[in-house]
């Protein structure tokens, strides 16, 4: 089973690696366009950049040297800042991570509390609750990083307006607008999740059943009724979790953060080959490892996903 | 070089944005000036004092501080204050000795250049003709492939003929080539350092060794560089008064505005045009503007299309309302420009220059003109096609403006938008070109001198797109380019600039001033466009 998802996972990067590749490849222009900027500069000197990073290579030979250098762990030089990509990536990868633990938890446990109080308290908490979570899922992350920076850094001075910080404190400090940001629509997604999850379980007749026996309230919804509801949950905080890599670029930017996603943007942008390459694959990469896990963790959680897995 | 355009910042709100202020500026009355009260200067108050630290905003981390890899504004003005070179610009923009003490012109092909005595690099080793020698022949190092080596085409040899004597052979006389040494292709580097550092040199790992009031001490990947003073610093009249300086990495221009608001930051150039009246306002600190060699211009990238008649050209040039674009995209802070080279380039016989420039009525807005040359032309058979991108904020604004003012002239636009990888493809790719009748774009000189700019028109340049050809043109350009003397010069220049003009190689639309804004807390720098050519943060210190 495990050897089958791996197998899949080198598929699906190989696959991807061949896109992006190809994609970049056929654009027009070249980088070193870009790093010239209009400089006067003599053919030679273009011809000695496209020497110098072998862009005048076919395309099957600079993809095989490239898969060549990333099987012995190298993934090569950046064009734009002449520098290895992975200490490139290396640099920025802390925040990234950072940023993503932190909007995760926010996404988590403040998207299945919100939810579960809705369906247990009903009424005008309920209420309440579905109108902010319509209103936060349809709200862009950049949008929510302007109206942030607008009124907490700029008019109230609570949070810096950008960068990253030093020292795990001074990070998180930094770190927890963007959080906020990124965490905003995908929350109040597994909220409104949850809260449908939850209702479909409190209406079950095992509750009523458990509510006679005299069982505490409590007990009632977290131990039966939110333990089964929680596939669904855990299904979709995978994928939002995952997809969090890539809404990083546009919170990154937005915040002035230096992570793995505003290189992409920055790379991209300049045809640097080597680190779009190397970060889409990173990508694709923990996308199916994540899903991986959510898979590896549903039988645990929900018996009747064991049997399904034991009768193929 | 071209000049860097403000960045887009959300690509919805900034969208937005700009319907809105084109909307308003359609119906502006466009013979007025765009910003009559605003001031342009050469230098901020001068500073009462030394500071212990400040932070300056770029838009970019630099790729390298390897001069000859250095093509970037963001990197260029960090690169200033830490690597000079022989002679630099003053706030005037006129050339002025850095590590150079004199240099002479002995014959017109060969310069020689005198160094300073004395002069230590920031590791404490002292600079040689050596080592002058070695920095500028990098530049023609074909292998190396430095970004500069366009600047030394005429240049035969570069030797030291002395301790501290260096010699340039030329193969023609080139009244550029001075001026090339007091920008970013004249840098000195130790040669010591730059050979044991191999690739390394120039990275955040590997560091650089040159001469400059500051010294690049700490380089954190991704986030940020910091200078500190160098206290052996050769020029007491431009010693570092703030102790450390932090150039922080912010690509987002919404974000940098908002460091400059919050007072995280304390200054930085070519701010986003949509910021000016924000800023200006807050009480933070002040927005200066100072003359600038740079413009924004359509550039015709096709002459076989629609825009083959060249009175369609001269047709849209008058059709399009300069100042409205000015308010819409500048935020008010630039002039009408009328020619490739703008006012600011003029370093020399300024009079020759202004009237020629008040001649040139083919880039004034006459509709009723306009609607005449399109009628005796007639209309092309096909729209003209304005490549714009929604990577740079002012350009799809800029292009939806010149499509409406076409419009009234009975021309059809058509806009193909590109993203920003394949915008700036056209330079080096003619398949990328294609099917493009017009490019929107920033380009200026390097130093104030129009003949780099009217250079890129001759016969064969890389530059030159559209492969105009004209030997009178040529050879106008090729004697003003051999001519020292600036009026002779100027009145070559100025008749070349014509033939441009008349031809509407590029239709110049608006020369940008250079923005600047400084926290109340710091002053001194110059205002002007030489934040590549001298050490201006050197002069930067406490407002009080």
């Amino acid at each position: 089973m495990l050897s089958l998802r791996a197998g899949q996972l080198v598929v699906v990067l190989f696959a991807a690696s061949v896109l992006v590749f190809s994609a970049m490849y056929l654009a027009p222009g070249s980088p070193e366009s870009f790093l010239v900027h209009g400089n006067s500069v003599t053919p030679a000197t273009l011809q000695a950049i496209r020497d110098q990073y072998h862009l005048d290579d076919p395309f099957w030979q600079q993809y095989l040297a490239w898969v060549g250098g990333l099987l012995r762990g190298d993934f090569g030089q950046s064009i734009q800042f002449r520098q290895p990509v992975t200490a490139l990536i290396g640099s920025r990868l802390p925040t990234t991570l950072l940023l993503i633990a932190y909007a995760s938890v926010l996404i988590v446990v403040g998207g299945v509390l919100t939810g579960v109080l809705a369906a247990v308290r009903k009424g005008r908490t309920d209420t309440s609750v579905v109108v902010a979570s319509t209103v936060a899922m349809s709200t862009p992350s950049f949008v929510v990083a302007i109206v942030m920076t607008s009124l907490f850094s700029v008019s109230l001075h609570w949070f810096p307006a950008f960068g990253d910080g030093s020292g795990l404190l001074d990070r998180l400090w930094h770190l927890t607008m963007p959080a906020i940001a990124l965490a905003f629509s995908s929350g109040a997604l597994v909220t409104r999740t949850t809260r449908s999850a939850m209702l479909v379980e409190l209406a079950n007749e095992y509750v009523e059943t458990a509510r006679m026996r005299g069982l505490p309230e409590r007990r009632i919804i977290w131990r039966q009724a939110f333990r089964n509801a929680l596939g669904p949950v855990v299904t979709l905080a995978g994928l939002v979790v995952s997809g969090l890599l890539v809404t990083t670029t546009i919170v990154e930017t937005a915040f002035g953060l230096n992570g793995v996603g505003s290189l992409l943007v920055q790379a991209v942008n300049v045809k640097d080959f080597p680190v779009v390459q190397a970060i889409v694959l990173v990508i694709v990469a923990v996308f199916a490892l994540v899903n991986l896990a959510v898979d590896a963790v549903r039988p645990l959680i929900d018996p009747r996903a064991r049997s399904v897995e034991a009768a193929r | 070089m071209r000049i860097p355009t403000s960045r887009i910042h959300q690509l919805a709100v900034g969208a937005t944005a700009g319907t809105v202020l084109l909307a308003a500026c359609g119906q502006s009355p466009d013979a007025k000036p765009a910003t009559p009260e605003l001031k342009v200067t050469t230098v901020t108050p001068k500073a009462a004092g030394d500071l212990d630290s400040a932070t300056w905003a770029v838009a970019s981390e630099p790729s390298s501080m390897d001069w000859i890899y250095n093509a970037s504004f963001d990197t260029g003005q960090i690169m200033a204050n830490v690597c000079e070179g022989l002679l630099r610009l003053d706030p005037d923009l006129h050339v002025e000795p850095a590590l150079a003490e004199s240099y002479v012109n002995p014959t017109p092909t060969t310069w020689v250049y005198t160094l300073k005595p004395g002069v230590t690099f920031h590791d404490g080793t002292t600079l040689t003709a050596e080592d002058v020698a070695f920095s500028l022949n990098r530049n023609l190092d074909k292998a190396a492939g430095s970004f500069w080596s366009g600047a030394y085409v005429n240049v035969k040899s570069i030797t030291a003929t002395g301790p501290l004597e260096v010699t340039v052979e030329l193969t023609k006389p080139d009244a550029l080539w001075n001026s090339y040494l007091s920008s970013p292709a004249g840098i000195v580097d130790s040669k010591k350092t730059v050979e044991a550092k191999g690739k390394a040199y120039g990275t955040p790992d590997g560091g650089v060794n040159c001469v400059g009031p500051y010294a690049l001490t700490k380089w954190d990947k991704g986030q940020s560089i910091t200078v500190t003073r160098d206290d052996h610093y050769f020029d007491p009249a431009h010693r570092a008064k703030i102790a450390k300086l932090t150039f922080t990495f912010v690509r987002d221009p919404a974000a940098e505005v908002n460091g400059l608001l919050s007072g995280t930051i304390d200054g930085a150039w070519f701010l986003p045009p949509s910021s000016l009246a924000k800023l200006s306002k807050s009480g933070v600190g002040t927005v200066y503007y100072g003359k600038s060699t740079q413009g924004f211009n359509a550039i015709v990238m096709d002459m076989s299309g629609p825009l083959k008649d060249v009175r369609i050209r001269q047709a849209l040039s008058m059709a399009i309302d300069r100042n409205g674009i000015i308010r819409a995209v500048a935020g008010g802070a630039a002039q009408p420009q009328k020619a490739p080279a703008v006012p600011g380039s003029w370093g020399y016989a300024e009079p020759t220059f202004q009237s020629a420039w008040d001649g040139l009525a083919v880039t004034e807005r006459n509709l009723d003109a306009a609607r005449k040359l399109v009628k005796e032309a007639g209309a092309p058979d096909r729209p003209i096609v304005i490549a714009t991108t929604n990577g740079e904020a002012e350009v799809p604004v800029i292009g939806a403006e010149i499509q409406s003012a076409a419009k009234q002239i009975g021309l059809d636009v058509e806009i193909k938008t590109f993203p920003a990888d394949a915008y700036n493809g056209v330079y080096t790719d003619a398949k990328a070109r294609k099917g493009i009748d017009l490019y929107l774009t920033g380009w200026g000189t390097d130093f104030a001198d129009p003949v780099q700019m009217y250079q890129y028109f001759q016969t064969g340049n890389f530059y030159n797109f559209t492969g105009f050809s004209d030997p009178k043109y040529d050879a106008l350009v090729d004697e003003a380019a051999q001519t020292m003397d600036g009026a002779k010069r100027a009145e070559l220049i100025t008749q070349a600039q014509q033939i441009v003009v008349d031809q509407l190689l590029w239709i110049p639309l608006y020369a940008p001033y250079n923005t600047l804004f400084l926290n109340k807390r710091v002053t001194g720098s110059p205002a002007s466009y030489v934040q590549l050519h001298y050490p201006w943060a050197a002069d930067l210190g406490a407002a009080r």
